[in-house]
C-alpha cells in the first residue's frame, strides 16, 4: 500500500491525499508501458476500458490530460496554441488543449505534466459521450496517421432495448479482433471476465462512497471527489482502483458513523450538475464558508463507473457502457434527478452551463424547470468551461453564488 | 419567368407549405440529410426541409443554450411560435447533439404534433453499424406506416424513386452549368433552384427544373464578366444575400459542396431490385455529412467539385457551434494548401454579417486574383 501525505488543512478524508499518487503511477505507468514497446492506445470517456486492461494495451486518456492541464493552469496557453492553427474557441476545451499539444509543443515536449502524452499506436473512441469526440479522434488521426476505432451508440432511455445493447456488442465483436491484429494482442475471455470482476467491485466501493454521501452531515464534499473520481475513469479493471476506493470508502463510512461531517455546521446541501472547472475546484469549497456543502454531482455518479451483474458478462458490460449520464435523453435525465434530490437531501442544484460539453448542457434549463416544480427546489445557472478559463467570470458567478446561498438560507430558516 | 417563381418560393417557405396545409395536402417537417424523403413522398405526404430563419430567437432560449447553434434554435422558435402546427409532423435524424436534443424538446415542449427521431449511427462503417442503420430505417417507415394508416407500398415507393432521382439529375446538369467556362447558370440562380427543391413537390420542383435548363440551353452565356471561380463548402447556405456580395467582389461560386447543395442530392437511388433496400442503402453510401464518420468520402467529393468547375479558391461557410464542421475546416485547409489551393473560412448563423464579410470576401479574391498565395 502507498502511504498517504499527512492531512492538511481542507481535506475531509485523509485518503483523498491518494489521489495524487495513483495519478502520477498511471501517467508514469503508461510512459513505461511505451518505454518497454508495449501497445498503447489513445482512449476517450466511455469507451470500453476494461477491455484494454484485459488485453494488455494501456489506455491513455487525453482528456484527463487536459483536465490535470486545467488543474495546474496550463489550459489556457494550450487553447490558444489549438486556435493559432485553426481550431475555434467554441470547441470543446479538452480538445483544443489536447491539439495544442499535438500540433505545437508535440506529445513528448518535457514541459509537459508527467513528461507527456505516450504516443499511440491506435485510436479508439466512442459516441456515448458526445458526437464532436469523433471529430477530435479524426483531428488526431489525420496527425499520427494510425488506426481508429469508434463505438457508435445511440442514446437510451431507461431499460437500455435489446437493439441497443446488440448495437454496442457488435461493434465490440468488430474491436476485439481490429486490437488484436492492429496491436498484436490476443483476447482472452477468462482474463476479461476477471478484469470485469476488478471493475465492478471498484464500482461497487465507489458508490457505496456516494451513498455515504446521503448522510446528514455530508462526510465530504465535491472538490475532494472530483479530485478522486480518475481511476473510475481510466483504471477499471485495475487492482489499485478497489486499493484506492477501499480506503477512501471506509474512512467515510467512518465519518458517518461519528457523525463527522466534512464541516462543522452543515445548513445546505448542494448538487452539481456537469463536468466542474477544473481550473477553480476551489468553486466548490468556497461555499463551505456559507455552511453550504457540494454532496451530489451528475459526473461522478452517472457518467463513469456502473455496475454489472456478472451472470450475464457480456450483456451487463454493454449495458454499463450505454447507461449513462451523457447518453440518457432528457426524460431519462429528468426521472434520475428527481429521485436523487431527495435521496441526497438536497437543497439546491448548481447547474454548470458549459460551453464544451453541449451533451452535459443542453436539456439542463427542463431539469430545473422540473425540480422547482416537482419538489420546490430551486437551482443556479453558471456558465463557464470545463478547461478554458476564459470562459468564467468570476465576480459576476461570485456575486450570483452569494446571492442563491441567501436564497436557501432564507428558506430553510 | 421560371427564375422569378424559383425565387418567390423562397420568400416564404412556411407560407408556401402552409398554403397546402390548407388545401388539405399534408406536410412533413424534414430534419437532415438522412431522412428518406422518399418514403414520405410515397406516403403522399410533402417533405419540407426545416432550414430555420434568419429572425432573432427568444422563446427557445429558455430551452437551448446559445452554443446548441441557431439552426436548432431557430426551429424551435418557429415550433414555440407555433409557426409548424400546419405540419403534420416532424422526422428528425440524429446529425448532432443539438438536433438529437431537439427531438427531446419537441416531445416535451410541442405537445400533439407528431414527431420521429430517426437514430442511424453516425459511423457508416462495419457490418455492426449497418445492420443498425437499416433497422432505424425500417422502424422509421413502420413509424410513417402507422401514422399514415396505410403500408408503404412497393409501387408508389417506385413511382416516388423515380421522381425524386429526375430531380437529382436535374439538379446536378444544373451544377454542370454552373461550373461551365463561362458559366451558363448564375450561382444566384443555382442556389435558388437547389433550395426551394426542400420547398416545393419534387414534380413542380422538376418542371421548374426542366424550364431553367431549357432556358439555360437557348441564352447565350455571358462573356462579359472575368469572376474568380470558387467552390463554397458548408452544412449551409441559406443567406441569399451571400452570393451577390461574392460577386461584387469579383467572384462568383463555380460549385459546392454543402450539405444544403451537392451533398443532398449528389447520390441517386438504385432503381433496379428491392425499393426499400434501395432507398436504404443510398443513405447508408451516399457522401456523408459532416458529422458521419469516415469523412473521406466527403473529401473526395469536395476535391472532384473543385477539379470539374476549376475552382481557384474555397470558401468555408459554417455555422458557428458547428463543431463537425469547425473540426475538419483547419484539416482541410491544409490539405487544401498542401495542393495549392488558398481557403477562407465565414462564420455564419444562418446569415454572414454584411460590411465583415465583404472585407474579407474581397480580400481572399484579390489574393487568388493576383496569385499572391503560397
Amino acid at each position: 500500500m502507498t502511504t498517504t501525505a499527512p492531512k492538511k488543512k481542507g481535506r475531509a478524508l485523509n485518503s483523498s491525499y491518494e489521489a495524487a499518487i495513483v495519478l502520477k503511477e498511471y501517467w508514469e505507468g503508461a510512459a513505461r508501458h511505451r518505454a518497454e514497446g508495449r501497445p498503447v492506445a489513445w482512449v476517450s470517456g466511455n469507451v470500453p476500458i476494461e477491455l484494454f486492461w484485459a488485453l494488455g494495451i494501456y489506455p491513455v486518456y487525453p482528456e484527463n490530460y487536459s483536465a490535470v492541464c486545467a488543474s495546474i493552469q496550463r489550459a489556457q496557453e494550450l487553447c490558444e496554441e489549438a486556435e493559432e492553427r485553426g481550431y475555434s474557441i467554441d470547441l470543446c476545451s479538452y480538445s483544443r488543449v489536447n491539439l495544442g499539444i499535438v500540433l505545437g509543443k508535440g506529445v513528448d515536449h518535457p514541459d509537459l505534466p508527467y513528461g507527456g502524452l505516450p504516443r499511440p499506436d491506435m485510436l479508439v473512441t466512442t459516441r456515448i459521450p458526445c458526437l464532436p469526440q469523433v471529430k477530435w479522434w479524426e483531428v488526431v488521426r489525420e496527425f499520427f496517421d494510425i488506426p481508429m476505432f469508434v463505438v457508435d451508440a445511440t442514446m437510451v432511455d431507461l431499460p437500455i432495448r435489446e437493439s441497443q445493447r446488440q448495437h454496442y456488442l457488435g461493434q465490440i465483436r468488430e474491436l476485439i479482433p481490429c486490437l488484436e491484429k492492429k496491436l498484436g494482442v490476443r483476447f482472452q475471455e477468462d482474463t476479461f471476465l476477471e478484469t470485469l470482476k476488478l471493475s465492478d467491485r471498484a464500482a461497487e466501493i465507489w458508490l457505496e462512497l456516494l451513498d455515504l454521501r446521503t448522510a446528514v452531515p455530508s462526510p465530504v464534499g465535491s472538490r475532494e471527489m472530483c479530485g478522486n473520481v480518475f481511476p473510475l475513469v481510466a483504471m477499471l479493471g485495475n487492482p489499485r482502483t478497489i486499493e484506492f476506493f477501499t480506503h477512501l470508502r471506509d474512512e467515510a463510512k467512518q465519518c458517518v458513523q461519528e457523525g463527522k461531517g466534512a464541516l462543522e455546521n452543515e445548513r445546505i446541501r448542494l448538487g452539481w450538475d456537469n463536468i466542474p472547472m477544473w481550473y477553480n475546484l476551489k468553486f466548490f469549497s468556497d461555499v463551505e464558508d456559507r455552511n453550504a456543502i457540494f454532496t451530489y454531482e451528475t459526473y461522478l455518479r452517472y457518467v463513469w463507473g456502473g455496475r454489472m451483474d456478472l451472470n450475464d458478462p457480456w450483456t451487463a458490460f454493454a449495458d454499463k457502457h450505454l447507461d449513462v449520464w451523457l447518453n440518457y435523453s432528457i426524460n431519462q435525465r429528468v426521472r434520475t434527478l428527481l429521485h436523487d434530490i431527495v435521496k441526497f437531501k438536497l437543497d439546491g442544484l448548481v447547474f454548470h452551463q458549459n460551453r464544451s460539453c453541449k451533451r452535459f448542457s443542453m436539456g439542463q434549463r427542463d431539469l430545473a424547470q422540473v425540480i422547482q416544480e416537482n419538489l420546490g427546489v430551486s437551482s443556479l445557472f453558471i456558465e463557464s468551461d470545463m478547461a478554458d478559463p476564459r470562459a468564467y467570470a468570476e465576480a459576476p458567478t461570485r456575486v450570483k453564488m452569494e446571492a442563491f446561498l441567501e436564497m436557501l438560507e432564507g428558506k430553510k430558516s | 419567368m421560371v427564375r422569378t417563381e424559383l425565387s418567390q418560393v423562397l420568400c416564404d417557405p412556411l407560407g408556401f407549405s402552409r398554403q397546402w396545409s390548407r388545401e388539405g395536402c399534408r406536410v412533413m417537417g424534414c430534419l437532415d440529410n438522412y431522412v428518406p424523403e422518399e418514403f414520405i413522398h410515397a406516403e403522399e405526404m410533402i417533405p419540407l426541409r426545416l432550414l430555420g430563419s434568419t429572425e432573432s430567437v427568444t422563446l427557445a432560449d429558455t430551452f437551448l443554450p446559445v452554443f446548441a447553434g441557431k439552426l436548432a434554435r431557430s426551429i424551435l422558435e418557429q415550433a414555440l411560435q407555433g409557426n409548424l402546427v400546419h405540419l403534420a409532423g416532424i422526422v428528425l435524424s440524429n446529425s448532432s447533439d443539438a438536433v438529437r436534443m431537439l427531438y427531446d424538446l419537441w416531445e416535451r415542449h410541442i405537445p400533439g404534433q407528431w414527431v420521429a427521431l430517426i437514430d442511424v449511427p453516425a459511423i457508416l462503417e462495419g457490418e455492426t453499424n449497418h445492420r443498425v442503420f437499416r433497422q432505424a430505417m425500417l422502424e422509421f417507415k413502420e413509424k410513417l406506416e402507422k401514422f399514415t394508416g396505410k403500408p408503404l407500398e412497393a409501387a408508389a415507393l417506385r413511382r416516388s424513386i423515380a421522381v425524386f432521382n429526375e430531380n437529382r439529375r436535374l439538379l446536378k446538369k444544373a451544377a454542370a452549368l454552373l461550373s461551365a467556362s463561362p458559366p451558363r447558370l448564375s450561382a444566384e440562380t443555382y442556389l435558388d433552384a437547389v433550395l426551394s427543391g426542400f420547398v416545393l413537390t419534387k414534380e413542380k420542383h422538376n418542371e421548374y427544373l426542366r424550364q431553367l435548363l431549357e432556358s439555360c440551353r437557348r441564352e447565350t452565356p455571358d462573356r462579359g464578366g472575368q469572376l474568380v471561380p470558387l467552390h463554397i463548402s458548408g452544412p449551409i447556405l441559406v443567406d441569399r444575400s451571400f452570393l451577390p456580395l461574392l460577386q461584387e467582389c469579383g467572384a462568383t461560386m463555380a460549385s459546392e459542396d454543402l450539405g444544403t447543395g451537392s451533398r443532398y442530392y449528389w447520390d441517386e437511388v438504385d432503381e433496379t431490385g428491392d425499393p426499400i433496400e434501395a432507398v436504404i442503402e443510398r443513405y447508408w453510401r451516399k457522401i456523408p455529412d459532416s458529422y458521419k464518420t469516415p469523412m473521406k468520402p466527403r473529401w473526395l467529393h469536395l476535391l472532384s467539385q473543385i477539379e470539374r468547375s476549376k475552382a481557384r479558391g474555397v470558401i468555408f461557410v459554417i455555422e458557428k457551434y458547428s463543431d463537425e464542421d469547425q473540426y475538419d475546416y483547419p484539416v482541410w485547409r491544409d490539405r487544401l494548401r498542401a495542393r495549392g489551393i488558398p481557403s477562407l473560412l465565414l462564420d455564419s448563423e444562418l446569415v454572414l454579417e454584411g460590411e465583415q464579410v465583404r472585407t474579407r470576401v474581397q480580400t481572399f479574391v484579390d489574393i487568388v486574383r493576383g496569385g499572391a498565395f503560397s
